[in-house]
């Protein structure tokens, strides 16, 4: 990715359909299918709460990503994307608890429980905000890039836990849904807004890396 | 509404079937969904012009 010209960027054009997707699947989440025969309307926050969920562990794979990156490489490039991801991740998962618990309160009775995977959830975004706090005090660009790419690896230990928490530990959470569990029409909608929240990610980390890089060229001219 | 159902079996069975209502929940949900995309969208966007104009002063 250049940061020299900012002319048209291409991730307009996935951001714009990202948006698109969000809207059509939106539409068919909330209009078009029928309510579940057990959770009734309450499930339709399901078709956004799902595609919300495997953005935010995309985002802190790529975090992951971009952090073992750079401590082997060495560019900035690979520093950008995991602040990029990191970033984005936590706006996402924030997101993701902020549905979680609008859903829980008319299924579970209550707006938060210290169920595994909410615990792990809780766990996940704590450290990698602490991972955003700790750029944010630490001056020399390598040494902060280093001393957060080695957090987020020792944060990304959590994040299969996040995922497997609801096989390991079966309590008051669902376990993951899948095509051979879910109605096909479902499937449709839930994979129309996995694909727009993703598209709509890949766009805030491209810009969110643009501004990184450019941030860390003045940074760098500067010394 | 929190978590009603209309359908019970039996005289002293726990009550099943399907929850009834809830929308506010479920327009909560996809409000937060679509403030969260144009907010932060419009936020980034205006992070990176101030990047970018900083960049041409340096």
């Amino acid at each position: 990715m250049s940061t020299n010209k900012p002319g048209f960027a291409w991730e307009h054009v996935v951001g714009a359909l990202g948006l698109l997707l969000l809207i059509g699947g939106s539409y068919g989440g909330l209009f078009v299918l029928p309510p579940d025969r057990f959770m009734g309307d309450v499930m339709r926050i399901l078709y956004v709460h799902v595609p919300v969920a495997w953005s935010t562990l995309l985002l802190f794979s790529a975090a992951f990503v971009g952090a073992i990156g750079w401590l082997w490489k060495g560019t900035w490039n690979w520093d950008a994307l995991a602040t990029a991801a990191t970033n984005v991740g936590i706006v996402f998962g924030v997101t993701l608890t902020m549905l979680g618990s609008i859903w829980a309160r008319p299924t579970w009775g209550v707006w938060w429980d210290w169920d595994p995977r909410l615990t792990t959830v809780s766990i996940m975004l704590v450290s990698f905000g602490a991972i955003a706090a700790l750029r944010a005090f630490v001056d020399d660009p390598e040494r902060r890039a280093t001393w957060s790419a080695v957090a987020t690896i020792v944060s990304y230990v959590n994040v299969p836990i996040v995922y497997f928490s609801v096989k390991w530990w079966r309590s008051l959470h669902q376990m993951q849904s899948s095509p051979s569990t879910v109605d096909g029409d479902m499937v449709v909608i839930l994979r129309t807004n996995a694909f727009a929240l993703l598209f709509l990610a890949i766009w805030f980390v491209a810009r969110h890396y643009r501004i990184v890089r450019m941030e860390r060229d003045i940074e760098l001219g500067a010394d | 509404m929190d978590g009603q159902t209309t359908e019970t079996t039996g005289q002293a069975a726990a009550p099943t079937g399907m929850l009834k209502g809830g929308w506010e929940y479920v327009w909560s949900a996809y409000a937060i969904t679509f403030t969260m995309v144009l907010g932060y969208g419009l936020l980034t966007t205006l992070w990176y012009r101030r990047a970018l104009s900083r960049k041409e002063m340096a």
